[in-house]
């Protein structure tokens, strides 16, 4: 039940990105609220809930993305991983949103590199085509000033699911 | 070898056979009903949100654009004239060009068979200039057909087709290039996207004569897409002597960030 709620959280801010992407982007650009729920379910979640929001965030951007299958959940569970090893370093900061948004801008660099890295991979083994890393890099600083916007907004959903959850499922989840 | 008996090894383990078997139904198709009922799913969702989202849109757009709509109108009023005038022109060049054909006895121009599709989503990664329309096979839809907006102007190729719905890639996607040519000078190229926001015009060789504001039309050679196809007008143009060709930036023709209804070009 925490996580079909948890389903259902990613598939809703998924689907609104994708809207709002369509009517409101700047030159193509618009904010990631898939990454921001990871960032901030990879800082204050429990490692399986954690997981468990990569897994279901990075099959859902599989299958509605032109990349191969798999190129985004592995994307997403490697950089859920590399936050929450980060995350340790930062323990008593969690509540500090400069930290927060540290981690974001870092995830959002990260994430560019760590799908191009592994859909290179996929390319290398013939399951599928890359994309050009440098036209991706050209309007990385526009989507990091966008999702810094968005991040608290994010947070305050992933407030919301984490009460349905509680409410629904019984169990605690930050 | 205790080690695989830890938590964390199991857990490692059944992330990695999930992430495995999730690729390998992907591949082998298994997953293709999964993946267009889901499309469908969320393209349903998608478009109720992004309709309002466009109403709100055009609400602000309009009030925002209302002191310029006048003069916009005599502009429009005057270039309404002079395509009435061109077409015309265009009409009788027709008619006589129909009738030289007929007199050499050559095929009629064929024109295309049409499907008409609606957009349902775009690429939410970002990283790829996709989108997703309504629908796919069992409209007869195959991989590679042409995708233009209305009047003829190129949008892009059908690359991946599902039972009902089907992706599209846009002009402006680095992976897509076009075999293409200037309207005016006949000047050959190849067109490909940059940063999903334009479009590169290369391989133009020096002796060619291309200006700004040029018009951009499919050439046919590589069999891609059809010739006679408007891609899109000319905005700057790079030549330096010392490269081995002219370079030429291209807005594309179709309002990519507004795409709503498309047809697909059956092969």
């Amino acid at each position: 039940m925490k996580y079909l709620i948890l389903g259902i959280g990613i598939f809703i801010l998924t689907v609104v990105q994708t809207a709002l992407a369509q009517n409101f982007s700047i030159n193509q650009v618009f904010p990631n609220f898939m990454l921001m729920l990871l960032v901030i379910v990879s800082i204050y979640a429990s490692f399986h809930e954690a997981l468990a929001a990569a897994l279901l965030a990075g099959m859902l951007a599989d299958f509605v993305s032109a990349l191969p299958d798999g190129v985004m959940t592995i994307s997403f569970l490697i950089l859920v991983m590399a936050i929450r090893l980060a995350g340790r370093l930062f323990s008593e900061k969690k509540e500090n949103f400069l930290a927060q948004a540290g981690v974001m801008l870092a995830a959002v660099v990260a994430y560019y590199f760590l799908a191009f890295f592994v859909s290179e991979i996929f390319a290398r083994l013939g399951l599928g085509a890359s994309f050009s890393l440098v036209d991706s890099l050209k309007k990385i600083w526009l989507e990091a000033i966008l999702d810094l916007i968005v991040l608290y907004p994010v947070y305050l959903y992933y407030l919301l699911v984490s009460k349905l959850m509680l409410r629904y499922a019984g169990e605690k989840s930050i | 070898m205790r080690f695989i008996y830890t938590k964390a090894f199991q857990r490692s383990f059944a992330i990695f056979a999930l992430v495995s078997l999730f690729i390998i139904a992907s591949l082998t198709g298994f997953l293709n009903p999964v993946k267009s009922g889901i499309l469908k799913a969320y393209g349903a969702s998608v478009s109720t949100i992004s309709d309002a989202g466009s109403g709100i849109k055009t609400t602000f757009k309009t009030l925002f654009l209302i002191k310029k709509l006048s003069s916009e109108n005599d502009q429009l009023t005057q270039k309404v004239d002079e395509l009435s005038f061109e077409n015309a022109r265009l009409k009788a060049a027709k008619q006589e060009n129909a009738a030289l054909r007929r007199a050499l006895n050559f095929e009629q121009e064929s024109s295309f068979d049409l499907i008409p599709v609606a957009v349902k989503i775009s690429d939410p990664t970002g990283f790829t200039q996709t989108i997703v329309v309504d629908k796919g096979r069992s409209s007869q839809i195959t991989e590679g057909s042409s995708v233009i907006a209305s009047p003829g102007l190129l949008v892009g190729k059908v690359t991946r087709v599902y039972s009902t719905t089907s992706e599209v890639t846009l002009i402006t996607d680095p992976s897509l290039t076009v075999n293409a040519f200037v309207a005016e000078s006949g000047a050959l190229g190849l067109l490909s996207g940059e940063h999903g926001l334009s479009l590169k015009f290369n391989l133009i060789t020096h002796n060619e004569l291309i200006k700004t504001g040029d018009q951009l039309v499919t050439s046919g050679l590589s069999g891609d897409f059809p010739r006679g196809l408007l891609v899109g007008e000319v905005s700057s143009v790079s030549s330096s002597s010392s490269d081995l060709f002219q370079k030429a930036y291209v807005s594309p023709s179709a309002d990519l960030r507004n795409l709503r209804f498309l047809f697909v070009i059956k092969q």
